[in-house]
């Protein structure tokens, strides 16, 4: 397949120079994704789709126009320029002027760590893979519905502007997902789990994925005959998994500067106040071990570890290099695109919970009542960060009782306001663990980017938990 | 850009048979998207996008695969010989029965609008600009101090898809949309709220995006103060927005029939059976003018027709597309849809439509049947609700305490509970007269009883 070269898009970053913009920038993506579905024992997908373009993004008349192409000659690429001219153009008529922090030029190549690559491995070795996964749910009793999924990617992303930057980023994240449906006395359930790493074909291969079916198949048979849990206000242990996805969708998302300036986040204003407990101190950090890995965004800034909480205190929002610039902060690294078409928006990478020293353990021991909530199963969540409410659904959890872990109960909604719960966290594990994704990722403005997120064990007390019925 | 999609279509599929793949589809389409995107009430940034992508899918004695790209510059050959590739690893499936025969179009509505397709790039910035005075002027007529356009966005697309198998079928056809979406948010006595409004339509109708804006605008305003209830058993009325987004959730889903074969889905085995309650009919519509799933043929060039999915509460057929029809050896209802231009058609609906027989009220009648009670008017993390057992959750972030008859108070914080299947079956008291488009789906408001409401 043919790839631009660097020297193509420094041509039409110079194109852009000479049609009178102040500032050019040329995304160029080339981007790999392979899926295997094994739906019930049949494969129902198994495809290989490649994503080509070139993303372009001008200032002219302090103004900022975007365009994009797939098709890659000269006279295309020259023809988007035009266009996102024009868009810059248009926007005279009620347009904000953009103004870039100006960084160091940068200049880097950076491909992530693997020994095998995947799309190299021969796809039989996958495919059996995957078969076997579904037996050894199917044996399992109560399981009506077993659909296991593989899936692949190499993003392979190059930027170049008019300032002389060029970064070259290749990252390879793979991974195994099982969605299994139980139907027990007329009674369904269903669980998704995956594990995923920033890896090549061995993280596959060092994993006994057999007994990660099974352990799944049983937990999810075992939830379909567990009660659905009470409503009402808990003291509630959550783990890692729960940590993570708690701090991206109810705390994360507030802290982003795109939507700290639209005047759409519960933190504006909020810089150097206390809005957590001491107990809280949260990252930002795109090379953590486990995490997604963003060595540079998609401006081409050096993404680097922020603490945006230390012990309770906001110290600082994600930025990009407009939102630095407004909200006079110094650019983070968080400007991304999903793929070369779209727009910079400002975007987190992995976002954690610093470890303390609690153990889980000492946690339950000290809980006379509430529940455990676990994060393997768990739906996904969703923050309105102008308000501060958040919802997420979480996997099969366990009553705590008398200091102890008691019995399993489903269909667990936890839902409250971002700064009243973080107030609310009273002991913090020491156990950190971070997660990401190969099979989602998180939604802002139809853009999905990969993240990863985590967190060691933590005890929130009155947390609001909703269930659903049968 | 038609005939690029159609030449590249026969070129792959010419080579894919000569190189001995027994069977080809190739789904191609093209987009060209000029959007404008709002921050703080100002445009921050205008976007053209042009793109075009296809996939093509493969099979060899029952085995299936596929590859996609954006390169409409690829060598024909190579792509084949990936896909050869693919198809031999994969795994024979028994049910397979070749790609779609006898492409067709159904009864045509208008889905394509001239104004849309030669929009210049001002015109696009200039509506959202008009998008956020009106929702400001909005707001502030309802009583807001201040009011900002937080986020938004204002896009207009034209497009074009084809298909085309080795049965020498193909099918080609072009469509617009407008869609606008925008958070509006508020304060007064010192308290700030707001609220998220979307649209989308085919055809570029000013009057709705305005109409739009000023429900965002208004509505940022009306829940000010908002604070939860008591946990406990409450009536509920939904806005028909609200009604939509569980029925795009829970319900939709459970139609389809590949959900029913694989015993995904709560309705298997219910076919003729009351599902909902007598006063509801469910029409999976492709006719509706200028709705965002009106369309002639679906994804595998099967023409889609409008029918009763339910007919007073009785389930009358699922969704199907060619494959899952073949299955039960009938017909494809012309269901069946792509998420991604290389993945196997999925049964899913192309406008769905709620509507009620009895019982029917307006929205104000049912506020006054309600003693005590929560309208709900927006809500976050309703998707995150079951379509495999119906069951229904969301925290609600727009609602209004109602006693007798009365609205008493904003609130939000609150997770109502429940199962689709009862809240339109046994808990249903009353069905909203009028219907309201959300996306592909429209729906009345429903007033249900003895809803969980958790505080």
């Amino acid at each position: 397949m043919y790839a631009l070269s660097v020297g193509d898009l420094s041509r039409i970053v110079r194109f852009g120079e000479e049609r009178g913009a102040e500032f050019v920038e040329a995304r160029y993506q080339d981007m790999l994704y392979e899926a295997i579905v094994v739906d019930n024992g049949v494969i129902r997908a198994f495809n290989i789709s490649y994503t080509r373009g070139v993303g372009i993004r001008v200032v002219a008349g302090r103004y900022a126009g975007y365009a994009s192409t797939n098709k890659l000659d000269l006279e295309s690429l020259k023809n988007a320029v035009e266009r996102a001219l024009k868009a810059a153009k248009s926007m005279e008529v009620a347009g904000s002027t953009i103004a870039l922090y100006s960084r160091k030029t940068v200049k880097d190549k950076i491909v992530s760590h693997y020994n095998v690559d995947s799309i190299d491995v021969d796809p039989s070795e996958k495919i059996e893979l995957l078969m076997d996964m579904y037996k050894v749910s199917r044996e399992v009793d109560g399981i009506a519905s077993s659909t296991i999924r593989y899936g692949f990617e190499r993003d392979h992303r190059i930027y170049v502007s008019s300032s002389g930057d060029y970064v070259d980023i290749t990252v390879r994240l793979i991974g195994i997902g099982v969605y299994l449906v139980a139907s027990v006395e007329g009674v369904m359930e269903r669980l998704w789990d995956s594990k995923s790493r920033v890896a090549g074909w061995e993280f596959i291969r060092d994993i006994d994925w057999i007994s990660f079916a099974r352990e799944n198949a049983e937990l999810v048979v075992q939830a379909a005959k567990a009660p659905v849990v009470k409503p009402g206000r808990y003291t509630a242990v959550l783990d890692n998994e729960i940590v993570g996805l708690m701090l991206h969708e109810a705390f994360g998302h507030a802290t982003e500067g795109d939507i700290v300036d639209a005047g759409g986040s519960i933190l504006e204003n909020k810089l150097g106040e206390k809005i957590a407990s001491d107990l809280v101190t949260v990252v930002d950090d795109g090379r953590v071990e486990g995490g997604y890995y963003v060595p540079y965004d998609d401006e081409g800034t050096p993404k680097r570890k922020v603490v945006t909480v230390k012990n309770g205190v906001l110290k600082s929002y994600l930025h990009s290099l407009a939102t630095a610039k407004k909200l006079g902060g110094t650019p983070t690294g968080n400007a991304r695109v999903m793929d070369y078409s779209r727009v910079l928006l400002v975007r987190q990478t992995n976002t954690y919970m610093e470890p303390r020293d609690w153990s889980l353990e000492e946690m339950i021991r000290d809980t006379r009542e509430g529940i455990y909530v676990r994060g393997k199963g768990a739906m996904g969540g969703q923050v309105d960060p102008s308000m501060g409410t958040f919802t997420f659904t979480v996997g099969p959890s366990y009553m705590i009782r008398n200091g102890e872990k008691a019995e399993l109960v489903r269909g667990v909604m936890l839902s409250g306001n971002i700064l009243e719960t973080l107030m609310n966290v009273d002991a913090v594990g020491k156990d950190l663990v971070v997660h990401t994704s190969v099979f989602g990722g998180c939604g802002k403005d139809g853009q999905r980017v990969r993240v990863g997120g985590g967190g060691p064990h933590i005890r929130v007390r009155d947390l609001a938990i909703g269930g659903g019925s049968r | 850009m038609k005939s690029i999609l159609l030449d590249l279509a026969s070129r792959i599929i010419d080579k894919a048979l000569e190189e001995g793949i027994e069977e080809v589809e190739f789904y191609g389409r093209w987009i060209h998207e000029i959007d404008a995107k709002i921050s703080r009430s100002r445009l921050e940034a205008v976007k053209d996008t042009a793109k075009i992508e296809y996939g093509v899918l493969g099979a060899i004695d029952k085995r299936v695969g596929s590859v996609s790209s954006e390169d409409v510059g690829i060598d024909p050959g190579d792509l084949v010989r990936q896909l050869k590739s693919i198809i031999r690893a994969s795994r024979r499936d028994e049910n397979w029965s070749g790609f779609a025969k006898g492409y067709s179009r159904g009864e045509s509505s208008p889905g394509y609008d001239k104004a849309i397709a030669e929009i210049e790039h001002y015109r696009v910035a200039e509506i959202a600009s008009k998008v956020v005075e009106e929702a400001i002027d909005s707001a502030m007529r309802t009583g807001a101090e201040e009011a900002i356009v937080s986020e938004g966005r204002y896009s207009v697309a034209v497009g074009g898809v084809c298909i085309a198998n080795s049965n020498g079928e193909e099918l080609y056809d072009e469509y617009t949309l407008s869609t606008i979406s925008l958070e509006v948010k508020s304060r007064r006595e010192g308290e700030e709220s707001s609220y998220w409004v979307w649209t989308g339509s085919r055809k570029l109708d000013i009057d709705e995006i305005i109409d739009e804006s000023r429900r965002g605008g208004e509505y940022s305003v009306k829940f000010v103060k908002a604070k939860p209830v008591e946990s406990g058993e409450y009536t509920v009325l939904l806005d028909p927005y609200m009604t939509a987004l569980f029925i795009s959730t829970v319900l939709e889903p459970a139609f389809s029939a590949l959900e029913v074969q694989e015993k995904r889905s709560p309705l298997t085995g219910k076919l003729g059976k009351q599902v909902v309650s007598d006063a509801i009919d469910i029409i999976d519509d492709p006719t509706i003018e200028w709705g965002l799933g009106t369309r002639a043929f679906d994804d595998e060039g099967i023409a889609t027709s409008k029918k009763k999915v339910v007919e007073r509460g009785v389930l009358k057929t699922y969704l199907y597309n060619y494959y899952t029809a073949r299955r039960e050896n009938r017909h494809s209802t012309g269901n069946g849809f792509r998420s991604s231009p290389g993945s196997p058609t999925t049964p899913s609906s192309t406008n769905l439509v709620l509507r009620g027989y009895k019982n029917l009220a307006s929205m104000e009648d049912m506020f006054v049947e309600v003693k005590r009670g929560i309208v709900v008017h927006g809500m976050i993390g309703y998707w995150m609700s079951n379509p495999v057992n119906g069951s229904t959750q969301a925290t609600v972030s727009h609602g209004l305490y109602i006693e007798n008859g009365e609205v008493k108070r904003p609130v939000k914080g609150v997770v109502i509970g429940g199962n689709i299947y009862e809240w339109l079956g046994k808990r249903l008291v009353a069905i909203g007269k009028e219907l309201k488009k959300a996306g592909n789906i429209y729906a009345p408001a429903l007033l249900i009883n003895g809803v969980r409401v958790a505080g």
